[in-house]
């Protein structure tokens, strides 16, 4: 099994499987269009050690997943927020982390591992009120009272 | 509260990502009405998911839906503009009773009453959407529709790619509706007697 070096934008490197490192599309193209296996370390100077460690964790895990489907539609892509197990137990990390792991899965192009990430977020916001969302990832609100009146009076209809 | 700089925050991830995010909860426009009012880069991103299907449901006797109604007809709505999927969705008369036995004549008068004064206020909401703004038109109740609705769809919305039309339990009026919508979607409509489930998934 041919294995690869990664380089984090703070300087460790990394070996791993080239299959494993192939879970994301950038690493895979950039392979493909140099032809070989590198001798060298390849830079992924977006990503620091932890969490490029923890993105390889997930690849490990993943790595005999089928491919995706084809088709991108989001239509036809299940909007269900159900996460399996083992995925689950892997976003459990401090919510730096968690948006870290995004970032890196959006910019490391893993597709799978970036609708896990959202589907987390999208469970951490699920039925809580506009205050509870603000406290939990601590945005502040930028709205003026009588902004929140309007927008409210807007979307009464789509309270229950 | 300020944070140390540079951490990673929510407020991080790219416009598209939170968009992805937001996807999540297309069917849950409770949590979607909260993730508009949580701040300005929410609403922004939230209003297009919220507003793409808007489907105003009601109990017996139109109960709750004047509300809804009012609620879309806000000045200077934000969400307007993002509607693809419009219609209203519950029966005015308590489904087991109607049309087995015939109505009492108040009764009645008060349906006709209430019908009127709904597709009134559908008219007004159908006269703000711009021209080919709709791509479905859902009407899934026992209420007639007026063929000023129908003219109405005929004139300004020339981009429907189908309707779902449940009309009156009575076969004679539902023939009714079938033809003029027939008539104004040309060859493209899709006329269907579906739940609303499954309207969900198709929009």
């Amino acid at each position: 099994m041919s294995q690869i070096i990664l380089l984090s934008s703070d300087n460790v490197e990394m070996k791993v499987d080239k299959e494993v490192a192939e879970r994301s599309i950038l690493i895979k193209n950039m392979l493909e269009d140099v032809g070989e296996t590198p001798d060298q370390a390849i830079p992924i100077p977006n990503v620091n050690e932890g969490v490029l460690r923890k993105v390889i964790e997930w690849c490990e895990h993943h790595r005999n997943d089928p491919p995706p489907p084809a088709d991108e539609d989001s239509d036809s892509r299940k909007k269900s927020t159900d996460i399996e197990e083992w995925d689950q137990k892997f976003m459990q990390v401090d919510q730096e982390m968690l948006f870290e792991i995004i970032l890196a899965a959006n910019y490391l192009d893993i597709k799978p591992l970036l609708d896990v990430g959202c589907k987390t977020v999208a469970n951490m916001i699920k039925g809580k009120s506009p205050e509870e969302i603000r406290k939990t990832f601590n945005i502040q609100n930028d709205f003026t009272p009588e902004e929140e009146d309007q927008i409210r009076r807007e979307n009464e209809w789509a309270e229950e | 509260m300020s944070l140390p700089r540079n951490r990673t925050t929510v407020d991080s991830l790219p416009p598209e990502t939170l968009h992805d995010i937001l996807m999540y909860l297309k069917h849950c426009k409770n949590d979607l009405a909260s993730t508009c009012l949580v701040s300005k880069r929410f609403h922004s991103t939230s209003l297009p998911i919220l507003y793409e299907t808007v489907v105003l449901m009601f109990g017996y006797h139109g109960d709750y839906l004047e509300e809804q109604f009012t609620s879309i007809l806000t000045h200077e709505h934000q969400g307007l503009p993002f509607i693809k999927n419009f219609g209203i969705q519950g029966s005015l008369v308590y489904f087991p009773l109607y049309p087995k036995y015939p109505l009492e004549s108040q009764m009645a008068a008060e349906i006709t009453q209430t019908t009127t004064m709904f597709n009134c206020l559908l008219l007004s909401v159908l006269r703000r959407f711009k021209s080919n703004q709709l791509r479905n038109f859902i009407w899934l109740t026992d209420m007639h529709l007026t063929p000023t609705i129908v003219n109405e769809l005929d004139a300004r919305q020339n981009m429907l790619q189908g309707a779902w039309v449940f009309g009156p339990d009575d076969l004679e009026s539902t023939g009714i509706i079938a033809d003029s919508l027939f008539k104004f979607l040309n060859t493209k409509v899709q006329l269907r007697d579906l739940h609303l489930g499954t309207i969900w998934t198709l929009c």
